[in-house]
């Protein structure tokens, strides 16, 4: 889903700059609309199925409902005094996180049936919609992964081994040093790749990434369309 | 079983040393390179195909590591969490360099982050040889107490090896000025290495607790084979010194997990937990070891101007 929807919006923000190439942006666009129309139904799919596990299975997780109170008092009376619940807040993070699913099914289909008919690549609002929504997924799955972290704590196994009792005799000089260093790792990482991510998006189809030989020049690479 | 999964582990972890242990000694020659910007690309391209492949092993080694031996993997994670951390920080570093370096035309861009490359390659290697120097020894101490002569012996051990590995790598994939280039290397390096790993060897009883006969079958294996490939190396003969450090290479693990074989197998998990994982892991280590065949003999052929740069 966020590469179809990626593939997309790349390809709308090609038409919008009007840097040519028009079929194979159109072909690109037909391809990710798909891919990401299809595997949107699988991300719900699997999505609902696992909210429903969590709700029957960990109700802590999900705040909300009658069950969590009752889990909660329990694991009090078996582990001992402590927050076992997940905030409030999860519940509405869950809550974005499905209907952006919801979003994608209904709006989705307005540009899969301008590619049957009518000329997309001249429909400037419905464009730039696909370019502006390009973070979407990729917020949502943060959404999800946050949702996920939180839920775990307190545990490292859910029920059984709380995460207080898990811990490595690491000092905290060490841990702090090591935070610094994988966040400031990690953080180049982000910036670094997000730069060569829209670099490579604004490129020409022809001028190939990967793939080429030792016998080709490297430097030979023509300037990104969008500069021009 | 619990000797079949220490062998399983230790295999692991030589194979991580036999296959990352020349790319990484490849970045480190790239160090080396430094007025010949087209043999930079040549070594990248050169360890291209098998990069992504060699370096899962570590990790497999590690998850293994501690499901098979958690409490071994909780005792030298702990104690030695610097190190560990400064590996891994190397390895970030370097497959850094190695991702971004061709994704933008320009001379500086390509320059800066092969640097980054063959410096995080010696980090890297001398962050695993200060791990295994250490995790011989008994119950380790803590802060600079890592930078202690046998972890250092380790650290310069696994550096050099790696290095006359990478050599010998680029010797028998690549021709013309860049084989050359890597003879050199591969030739000063390689008489070092052969002290290195007697020392390596030879003043494991002053440390390690239990020393086994094995381990010191194991650890004359490293020296002979480093020497194997010296005289490889005057003759010309590229597939038999690319062998040899093959050899030298995958000696130290097995050896350094000889000289602690007693403790782990002491900490290994309980028999039922080996059980299950023998069901599930082992069938999958000879599709991995297929996959690894079939990778190399696709590219069984030296570097030509047709060969593609993967990276």
């Amino acid at each position: 889903m966020v590469s179809g929807f990626f593939m997309a919006g790349v390809s709308a923000w090609h038409f919008r700059r009007g840097t040519g190439e028009v079929p194979f942006f159109r072909y690109s666009m037909r391809l990710g609309l798909t891919v990401g129309y299809i595997a949107t139904f699988f991300t719900i799919g699997f999505g609902d199925a696992q909210v429903l596990w969590v709700v029957r299975n960990q109700a802590t997780k999900l705040p909300g409902s009658d069950e969590t109170a009752a889990v909660a008092a329990r694991m009090v009376a078996e582990h001992g005094p402590g927050n076992y619940v997940a905030p409030d807040w999860i519940t509405i993070a869950v809550t974005v996180m499905l209907s952006v699913a919801y979003l994608y099914v209904l709006f989705a289909l307005i540009p899969i049936v301008l590619l049957g008919h009518g000329r997309i690549e001249k429909r400037r609002f419905l464009l730039a919609v696909g370019v502006w929504t390009i973070p979407l997924p990729f917020i949502t799955t943060i959404i999800g992964w946050v949702v996920r972290e939180i839920g775990r704590q307190p545990w490292i196994i859910y029920d059984v081994l709380p995460t207080s009792e898990a811990v490595s005799e690491v000092s905290t000089t060490n841990m702090f040093i090591s935070l610094v260093v994988f966040t400031s790792l990690y953080l180049t990482l982000v910036v670094v790749g997000y730069r060569l991510i829209a670099r490579a998006a604004r490129k020409d189809p022809d001028d190939v990434m990967l793939g080429r030989t030792l016998g080709e020049s490297e430097d030979h690479v023509p300037e990104p369309a969008g500069e021009r | 079983m619990d000797i079949v999964w220490l062998l399983v582990v230790g295999l692991l972890l030589a194979g991580w040393f036999a296959l990352d242990g020349f790319s990484i000694g490849a970045g480190m020659v790239m160090g080396a390179l430094r007025d010949d910007p087209p043999a930079r690309r040549r070594v990248i391209a050169a360890i291209g195909p098998f990069f992504l492949a060699n370096e899962v092993w570590l990790i497999a080694f590690a998850g293994t590591l501690a499901v098979a031996f958690p409490d071994t993997e909780a005792r030298l994670f702990t104690s030695l969490y610097p190190t560990l951390v400064l590996l891994i920080a190397a390895w970030l570093a370097r497959d850094m360099g190695m991702w971004f370096r061709s994704r933008r035309p320009g001379r500086r861009w390509r320059t800066r982050w092969e640097a980054v490359m063959a410096g995080a390659s010696v980090v890297f290697a001398g962050a695993a040889g200060l791990f295994l120097g250490n995790a011989v020894q008994g119950p380790a101490g803590s802060g600079v107490w890592v930078l202690n002569p046998y972890g250092l012996l380790g650290m310069l051990a696994v550096v050099a090896v790696f290095l006359l590995h990478g050599a010998a790598f680029l010797v028998a994939r690549t021709h013309g000025e860049l084989r050359e280039r890597a003879r050199h290397v591969a030739g000063r390096v390689v008489l070092p290495v052969v002290v290195l790993m007697v020392a390596f060897i030879g003043t494991a009883p002053l440390v390690a607790d239990d020393i086994t006969p094995i381990a010191f079958v194991l650890g004359t294996v490293a020296p002979i084979a480093a020497g194997v490939a010296w005289y490889a190396l005057r003759k010309g003969k590229d597939a038999l010194t690319f062998a040899a450090t093959t050899v030298a290479t995958v000696a130290v693990p097995f050896t350094a997990g000889a000289l602690m074989a007693g403790r782990i197998l002491a900490e290994a998990a309980e028999p039922s937990t080996l059980q299950r994982i023998t069901i599930v892991l082992l069938p999958a280590l000879p599709v991995l070891i297929a996959g690894q065949v079939i990778l190399w003999w696709i590219h069984r052929h030296r570097l030509s101007d047709r060969s593609v740069t993967f990276f």
